[in-house]
């Protein structure tokens, strides 16, 4: 779905926000970023790329509630949960390597490559200062090479009846990289994450203590492991672009009664529409979906322009080789298959963008 | 952007009849160039370096210096989730609620930055709602309240809920899908959590007063008509439904929202004090002792509450009356370069001078950043206290009345009372006047006025006061208070 080309580091460089010879604040831009020798730590609320209910196993599961009028009380019609991570900590260090790891299932949910985070839709726009929209989920910026799959990669193989739910403990700013701790019955786990030297390599050092017997399995991806002492050990784990069919099995029901701009816009991030459309006008792998809407395209091999309507959008979401953009290249998209309210969301949330 | 150093007050130039800020200077304090100045917390370290916790990550330090735009911040902290509870233990520890936890941030290699972030206690859930912020007060033998706000009808939640998800908490305007929100918790120093009280909205503030008392306001909206101001009690509910969902005694075939009101109205723990939406604060955030003595005026012991919508600070006197707290308010700071969106104050070390944080975070105008009141020594003429008597209320002034002020053509009096129900606020019911019927002066500082009508039961007296100076000739600097009468002197 979203192939890896060095071309993104460079798209992604103007975000590096260190100011000279002082501390690092977070400023109003809503691209903050770290270097891989001085990693940015951001907690906040993370966007969900297809995480499995078993991986988010320790985590309840809201529900769509009935619709809510400050006039009126319960009204007709629903208001469906969004995809999103409540209590996650992110690491980025620079175009390299960005990570999420999370607080309750204690573990590294996600790994991406190229940006960090857009921050807007949660920060709000720099001339506002505000929160923004009903979908204040921040984006991803860049590819995904790295989503968890199953049960949790440690186990702790001390009790045989089910292991208990890891806890939580803090993390410790190890040579500017934080060291997360959690507490999995008597055994503590601690874990520092980093790029590895080769492309897409992700490493993770782990120390264990209070366990006698403990292994680590990762469920769909490539791992080395080296014992580095008696409680020590490193995972060098490959990543690889995260293909849709990398995505959770069990996607939450995203079914409204009604298509709307909103919910294209959680597709845009859930699908990974994001890393090759922008909404900024920002050239990427495809057009930007900035003023997209309404315009005039120039079509490889089209005598004559096209105008950019709705049927146009949903051809091209649902059979992207009909109308290749001139300039772009041809069969990099593949076909999306998804539903047509789904489509219809998607177009709306593209015609919000046409001013843009 | 420039900002004028220094607002000097004119009373009265600028004041209009009800108030005026002299003797009070208000200056403005930037942050470094780009910095989103998002108060989410603000408090003093031992040595006298002025914390403040943003929204965006950032915890920032700076001495404080007398020229406010010198104010050299650095990085204590970072990553921090919108934290708006800050408890300083020295300076190198800090103890922070953020949206997920309460955090011990430690500077454990002394060079200025934490690097240590423990997860201290982590009780609360988390339905990825963006309103659910919470605010702390440490209970002085090493554990917290922290008060755990509620969910707004504005944002969504998230299919994975951190802690667990209640579909009955999950209905109405501001709601509490997640667990203890809506809540007061108490966590030991231990780490142990026991409920302590229920049926807040948004208390965006609580107090542990020097007395032991623990005082929070709310935000008038679905079951708050007023701004209320509670004096907080270990198992008592305070009117917000949605938080009963999370009572481990509560039926979970009952939806509260479907509670009849005389049920809520005979559950519930009615406020202190009703502040009036529109002409006393719109929005409480955090309550602040007044420093004892007159190191800060004459208001000594009474409490601060800013109003995160309204350019002003209220001035809270209580007092116990038949076993219960209840009292006056009236306003302490409105306009006068006073910005909107006041969310947090702290006195300094000297206790001098009063530092105002403030943030818009999503509602209201914008409005955010740092400003600090000083007192210049002169005492205001005031009232220093309204206190209930058996007949009507005793003012006790700040200096030396006039024999003429005992007249009762400068006193009016009027009365509401408040209904809180499922929807937002409430209107002012059943308001009348009241009229006096006696006005006499007890001492050369002390009024007291007898009302035609006097009872209890939460009638809100308001009472307007002008047409007199002090003695010496100096001008009123209040005249517009309120008395909640829960109780009357038995």
């Amino acid at each position: 779905m979203k192939p890896i080309t060095a071309s993104l580091t460079a798209l992604f460089a103007f975000a590096i926000l260190s100011l000279e010879g002082s501390d690092r604040f977070i400023t109003l831009s809503n691209l903050p970023m770290g270097t891989k020798e001085e990693p940015l730590v951001l907690r906040t609320y993370f966007p969900d790329p297809g995480l499995g209910r078993e991986v988010m196993a320790n985590h309840d599961l809201g529900f769509r509630a009935r619709k809510y009028s400050p006039g009126k009380g319960d009204v007709d019609g629903f208001v469906d949960p969004i995809r999103g991570i409540p209590g996650a900590i992110g690491v980025n260090f620079g175009s390299e390597l960005s990570i999420c790891w999370d607080t309750t299932e204690c573990r590294l949910l996600y790994a991406w490559q190229g940006g960090f985070l857009d921050m807007t839709q949660y920060w709000g726009k720099p001339e506002s200062g505000r929160r923004k929209g009903f979908d204040y989920v921040p984006s991803l910026v860049g590819e995904l090479i790295y989503l968890a799959r199953g049960s949790h990669p440690v186990g702790i193989f001390d009790h045989y009846t089910e292991a208990p739910k890891p806890v939580f403990t803090g993390y410790r700013i190890v040579e500017g990289v934080p060291e997360f701790s959690c507490q999995i019955g008597k055994a503590t786990i601690r874990v520092r994450i980093e790029p590895g030297e080769k492309p897409l390599e992700i490493v993770k050092k782990y120390t264990i203590e209070g366990a006698k017997e403990f292994g680590y399995f990762e469920s769909g991806y490539k791992f080395k492991e080296e014992k580095t002492g008696p409680d020590t050990f490193t995972i060098t784990l490959q990543g690889k672009p995260v293909s849709s069919e990398g995505a959770a099995d069990e996607d939450p029901d995203y079914s409204t009664d009604n298509p709307n701009a909103g919910w294209g816009e959680a597709l845009y991030t859930n699908l990974g529409c994001f890393a090759c459309h922008s909404k900024d006008g920002t050239r990427g792998h495809g057009p930007s979906f900035a003023g997209l809407f309404g315009a005039e395209r120039t079509i490889t091999g089209f005598d004559r322009p096209v105008t950019a309507d709705e049927s146009y959008i949903e051809e091209s979401i649902v059979n992207p080789m009909a109308k290749v953009v001139d300039t772009y290249p041809a069969g990099y998209m593949p076909p999306y298959p998804i539903d047509k309210k789904q489509i219809k969301s998607l177009t709306l949330f593209i015609k919000t963008l046409a001013d843009e | 952007m420039k900002f004028p150093n220094i607002f000097l007050i004119v009373a009265v130039a600028l004041a209009p009849a009800i108030y005026s800020s002299e003797p009070y200077t208000i200056e403005t304090i930037p942050f470094p160039e780009g910095v989103p100045p998002e108060v989410g917390a603000i408090g003093f370290t031992p040595s006298g370096d002025l914390a403040v916790a943003l929204r965006r990550s950032d915890l920032i330090v700076a001495t404080p210096t007398q020229d406010p735009t010198k104010f050299e911040w650095r990085l204590f902290a970072s990553g921090l989730h919108n934290a708006c509870g800050m408890n300083i233990v020295s300076d190198d520890e800090i103890i922070v609620s953020q949206m997920a936890e309460l955090t011990r941030l430690v500077d454990t290699d002394k060079d200025g930055s934490a690097d240590l972030y423990e997860s201290l206690a982590s009780p609360w859930g988390m339905s990825g709602n963006y309103h659910e912020t919470n605010h702390l007060v440490p209970d002085g033998k090493g554990g917290y309240f922290v008060a755990i706000g509620t969910a707004s009808h504005n944002g969504p939640v998230f299919y994975n809920v951190k802690g667990d998800y209640s579909k009955v908490g999950r209905r109405g305007r501001n709601f509490a899908a997640a667990t203890w929100k809506g809540w007061v918790l108490h966590i030991d120093q231990e780490g142990e959590t026991t409920p302590w009280a229920s049926g807040f909205r948004m208390h965006n503030g609580i107090l542990l007063d020097s007395k032991g008392n623990l005082w929070s306001g709310d935000n008038q909206g679905d079951w708050k008509a007023a701004t209320p101001f509670y004096h907080v009690e270990q198992g008592n509910f305070y009117g917000h439904v949605s938080s009963l969902v999370w009572d481990p005694d509560w039926d979970s075939a009952i939806d509260p929202l479907d509670l009849p009101l005389e049920k809520i109205n005979a559950m519930k723990t009615p406020p202190a004090i009703q502040l009036p939406h529109a002409e006393m604060n719109r929005s409480a955030s955090e309550p602040v002792e007044i420093p004892e003595g007159d190191v800060f005026g004459p208001y000594g012991g009474q409490i601060l509450l800013p109003d995160n919508n309204g350019e002003r600070l209220t001035r809270l006197m209580l007092e116990e009356v038949d076993g219960i707290y209840q009292g006056a308010c009236a306003q302490f700071w409105e306009g006068n370069g006073l910005r909107l969106g006041n969310n947090r104050i702290v006195f300094s070390p000297d206790k001098t001078t009063l530092y105002v944080g403030q943030t818009s975070r999503g509602w209201g105008q914008i409005a955010e950043g740092l400003q600090r009141i000083s007192f210049s020594g002169n005492d205001p003429f005031d009232v220093k206290t309204m206190t209930l008597t058996k007949t009507g209320f005793r003012l006790e002034f700040t200096d030396m009345l006039p024999e003429d002020a005992a007249s009762s053509e400068h006193f009016k009096f009027t009365r509401h009372r408040y209904e809180d129900t499922g929807n937002y606020g409430g209107d002012k019911l059943d308001e009348s006047e009241i009229g006096t019927t006696e006005v006499r002066l007890v001492d050369d500082r002390t009024i007291e006025i007898d009302l035609e009508k006097l009872e209890d039961s939460g009638w809100v007296y308001e009472m307007k006061m002008d047409g007199f100076s002090s003695a010496k000739g100096q001008g009123l600097r209040t005249g517009l208070f309120y008395y909640t009468v829960n109780r009357l002197k038995p």
